[in-house]
C-alpha cells in the first residue's frame, strides 16, 4: 500500500488538466457557436458595411442565388438566355 | 482522389514503375463505371418523366409568341409591350411545372431560404403561410397597382410613337423610357407576388425519402464493389443530415447575399467534426467522396449543352472559348515553371478553378487529374474567398470608371468564378450588364466538359506515364485507356447526348423540355445533393494540417492572384476588341430596348 502511494506520488506531474473529453468537445462547441454567431450577427453586419450595402440590398431584393456555382442553379441565367436569344432573333432591322 | 488501378512491376533495371491494368470485371467492380451506370440510370429516368409530358400546347404557344415578336420587331424600332409579353410567355413554359414532374421533383427539395426564422427553412404551417400572405398582400397590391399604372403609361407612349409611324425619335425614346419603367414595375410585382401567395410546406418528410432513395442508389454499386452496404446504410443518414445543414446555413438571406454557398458550409461542417472530436470510425463507410463526385459529374454533363455557345455570336466565343484556355495553360505553366509548385494536380486544379468557372471546374478537373481531396479543398476555398471580394469590387470599379455595361458584363462574366456571383454583380449594375455577364458565364460553364476531357487525356499521356517509356501506338493507346478516368466518358457522353436532344428539339422547345425540364427539374437537384455529400465527406476526411502542407509559402494564393490578374487583363482586352472594335453591331443589339 505504501509502495503504491510512493509510486503514484512519483508519477504526479502537476495539477490535473481538463478531462480529455472536454478537450475534444470544447472546440466543437466553440466552432458551432462561431457558425451561429456568423449567421446571426457577422453576416448581417457585413451586409450593412457602407461599401457593399447597396449591392447586398440589390442582391436580396432580386433574390439572386449569389453563391451558386453553376448556371443551372441561378434562375436569372435562364431569363437572360431567353431574352438575349429572342433579342437577336427578333430585332428591328432598319430599312435602308 | 485516388490513382488508377495499377500494380507495381519490377523492371530489369530494378526501377519500380506503376503499370495500370484493366479487366472486364472493372465494369461492375470499379467506382468510375458505377458513377456512369448510376448517372445514366438517373438521366434515363429523368427523360422518361419529362419528355412525354410537355406543357400543354407547347409548340403552338411557342409559335404564337415567336410570331408576335417577329411582327413587333418588324413594326417598331424598339421592343414593344407585346414583344416583352410574348417573351415572358415563353419564359413561363417549363416542363418542370407540369403536375407529374412537380410531384416528383418535390422529393428533391432542399432546405428553403430563410431570414429570421430558422424553422421556416424546413416547414411552414398553414397559419404561418397565412400570416406571411397577409403581411405581403399590402406590398403586392401596391406593386400590382404601380405595374398597372406603368403599363398604361407605356401603352400610351407606344401608341403615340406608333401614330407617328415610329419615325419620330423623341416619341420613340419616350416610349422606350416608359416601357423600361413598366418592366421595372412588372418585375417588382412578380417578386411581391411570391410572398403574397405563400403556401404551407414541410421538406423534412421529403428529405427523409430522398435520403433513403440516395442511400439505396449508392448501395447498388457498393454491393458489387464488395463494400459493406450495412455499414454504409448506418452511416449515410448522418452525412446526409450534415449536407442538409449546409444547405440550411447557405439559405440564410444575409449569408446568401454574401455569396457563401453550400459547398463552403459542407466543408466547414465536415472539417469542424474531423478536426475536433474526430470522424467516428463507424461514419467512414458513408464518406464516399469520389463516388458522390463522379456520379454528380455524370449528371452535370446533362447541362453542358453545346448549342448554347453561339448565343451571342463570335464575341462570346472569343471572350470564353479563346481567352479561358489561354489563361488556363499560361497559369499552369506559371505554376510549374516560375512558382515551381510541387504538386501538378494542385496547380491544375487552381488554374482551372480560376480560369474556367470556380467550384464546378475545380471538381471536374480535380477528378480528371486525380488531385488529392486537400488540394480540391484548398482550390475551392481560395476561389470562394476571391469570388466574395470580386462580387462587390468589380461592379464598383465598373461604376467608378464609367465603363460601358456590355463591356463590364462581359468582363465580369469571363473572370468571376461562380455563376451566382456573376449574375449578382451584373444585377448590381444594370439589366443589360446582368444579361451579358450571365450569358458569358453560361457559355464558359459549357467549357468544363472539354477541359475535363483534355486534362484527363493530358494526365494519362504526359503526367502519369512513366518517364522515358517508349511505347508503340497500340501500347500507348492501351496505356492511356487503362489510366483514363472512365467516369469522364460518362460526363462527356451525357453532354453530347443531351446537346443532341436539345438541338433536335430546337432552342425554344429544347429550353422548355431539357433546360427547364430534365436538367433543372431533376438532374441538377440530385447533382447538387451529390456534390454537397461529397464536400461534407471531404471535410470529414481532411485534417487541417494536411491542407496546410499544400499551402507552403502561400504559393497557391500567389498562383491564383497572378492567374486572375492575367485573366482580368486578357478578358477585358478581348471583350473590348470584340464588342467595340470588331462587332459593335452586336453591342448595339445587346443594348437595344
Amino acid at each position: 500500500m505504501a509502495a503504491e502511494l510512493i509510486m503514484k506520488n512519483a508519477e504526479w506531474s502537476g495539477p490535473p488538466g481538463p478531462p480529455r473529453i472536454l478537450k475534444k468537445w470544447a472546440p466543437l462547441v466553440l466552432g458551432i457557436m462561431t457558425i451561429i454567431l456568423f449567421v446571426v450577427w457577422v453576416a448581417p453586419a457585413l451586409g450593412e458595411l457602407s461599401l457593399i450595402r447597396t449591392a447586398v440590398t440589390a442582391i436580396r431584393e432580386e433574390n439572386i442565388e449569389a453563391g451558386a456555382y453553376f448556371y443551372t442553379d441561378v434562375e436569372k441565367v435562364g431569363e437572360a438566355e431567353l431574352y438575349l436569344r429572342d433579342s437577336f432573333r427578333f430585332s428591328h432591322e432598319p430599312v435602308e | 482522389m485516388d490513382i488508377a488501378p495499377k500494380v507495381p512491376v519490377k523492371q530489369s533495371n530494378d526501377v519500380v514503375v506503376d503499370k495500370p491494368e484493366t479487366s472486364w470485371s472493372d465494369l461492375w467492380k470499379k467506382e468510375d463505371y458505377w458513377a456512369i451506370w448510376l448517372g445514366t440510370l438517373i438521366l434515363v429516368i429523368g427523360l422518361f418523366i419529362y419528355l412525354p409530358n410537355p406543357p400543354r400546347d407547347m409548340e403552338q404557344k411557342l409559335g404564337e409568341a415567336n410570331a408576335v415578336m417577329k411582327a413587333e420587331a418588324e413594326r417598331a424600332p424598339f421592343k414593344t409591350i407585346a414583344w416583352h409579353e410574348a417573351n415572358d410567355a415563353k419564359g413561363k413554359l417549363k416542363a418542370s411545372d407540369e403536375k407529374s414532374a412537380k410531384a416528383i421533383s418535390a422529393y428533391l427539395a432542399k432546405p428553403k431560404g430563410w431570414t429570421d426564422s430558422p424553422a421556416s427553412s424546413f416547414f411552414m404551417t398553414a397559419d404561418g403561410a397565412a400570416a406571411k400572405r397577409e403581411k405581403a398582400t399590402v406590398k403586392y397590391e401596391a406593386a400590382k397597382t404601380a405595374a398597372v399604372e406603368a403599363k398604361a403609361l407605356a401603352k400610351a407612349a407606344e401608341a403615340n410613337a406608333a401614330k407617328a409611324g415610329f419615325k419620330d425619335d423623341a416619341l420613340n425614346q419616350q416610349a422606350r423610357d416608359a416601357i423600361k419603367k413598366w418592366r421595372g414595375a412588372h418585375s417588382a410585382e412578380t417578386k411581391a407576388k411570391g410572398a403574397a401567395t405563400a403556401k404551407p410546406y414541410n421538406v423534412v418528410g421529403t428529405m427523409a425519402v430522398l435520403c433513403v432513395g440516395i442511400a439505396l442508389l449508392f448501395s447498388i454499386g457498393l454491393t458489387f464493389m464488395g463494400k459493406s452496404v450495412k455499414e454504409f446504410l448506418v452511416a449515410f443518414p448522418v452525412v446526409f443530415v450534415l449536407a442538409a445543414l449546409a444547405y440550411f446555413l447557405a439559405g440564410q438571406a444575409n449569408v446568401k447575399a454574401l455569396g457563401l454557398e453550400y459547398v463552403l458550409w459542407a466543408l466547414v461542417l465536415g472539417l469542424l467534426i474531423s478536426n475536433t472530436v474526430g470522424t467516428p470510425k463507424w461514419l467512414t463507410p458513408a464518406v464516399q467522396t469520389e463516388y458522390y463526385i463522379k456520379t454528380g459529374l455524370v449528371l452535370l454533363g446533362s447541362s453542358i449543352l453545346f448549342g448554347k455557345i453561339l448565343l451571342i455570336g463570335i464575341p462570346g466565343i472569343f471572350v470564353t472559348w479563346v481567352v479561358t484556355p489561354i489563361v488556363l495553360i499560361v497559369t499552369f505553366w506559371f505554376g510549374q515553371k516560375i512558382l515551381k509548385i510541387e504538386s501538378k494536380t494542385l496547380n491544375m486544379t487552381i488554374s482551372a478553378d480560376m480560369s474556367v468557372c470556380g467550384v464546378s471546374a475545380a471538381i471536374a478537373t480535380a477528378a480528371a487529374c486525380r488531385a488529392k481531396k486537400e488540394e480540391l479543398t484548398l482550390a475551392v476555398g481560395i476561389s470562394m474567398a476571391f469570388t466574395a471580394v470580386m462580387l462587390f469590387a468589380m461592379p464598383a470599379v465598373i461604376k467608378l470608371t464609367g465603363m460601358h455595361h456590355v463591356l463590364g458584363g462581359a468582363w465580369m462574366g469571363g473572370t468571376i468564378d461562380a455563376t451566382g456571383a456573376v449574375v449578382a454583380a451584373g444585377a448590381i449594375l444594370s439589366p443589360a450588364a446582368m444579361h451579358v455577364a450571365a450569358t458569358i458565364k453560361m457559355i464558359q460553364n459549357v467549357m468544363i466538359g472539354v477541359i475535363a476531357f483534355g486534362v484527363a487525356t493530358y494526365w494519362c499521356m504526359k503526367v502519369d506515364c512513366a518517364e522515358g517509356t517508349k511505347l508503340t501506338f497500340q501500347g500507348a493507346a492501351k496505356e492511356i485507356w487503362a489510366r483514363f478516368p472512365k467516369f469522364v466518358l460518362g460526363f462527356v457522353g451525357a453532354s453530347i447526348f443531351f446537346s443532341y436532344i436539345y438541338q433536335s428539339l430546337g432552342s425554344d422547345a429544347g429550353k422548355v423540355m431539357i433546360d427547364e425540364g430534365v436538367v433543372k427539374g431533376w438532374a441538377s437537384g440530385l447533382q447538387g445533393w451529390f456534390f454537397c455529400l461529397a464536400f461534407v465527406s471531404i471535410g470529414l476526411a481532411t485534417n487541417f494540417k494536411d491542407v496546410a502542407k499544400f499551402f507552403k509559402g502561400g504559393k497557391p494564393i500567389i498562383l491564383y492572384v497572378c492567374g486572375q490578374s492575367f485573366n482580368l487583363i486578357l478578358t477585358l482586352a478581348m471583350a473590348y476588341l470584340m464588342f467595340f472594335v470588331v462587332f459593335p453591331e452586336i453591342t448595339e443589339k445587346l443594348m437595344a430596348q
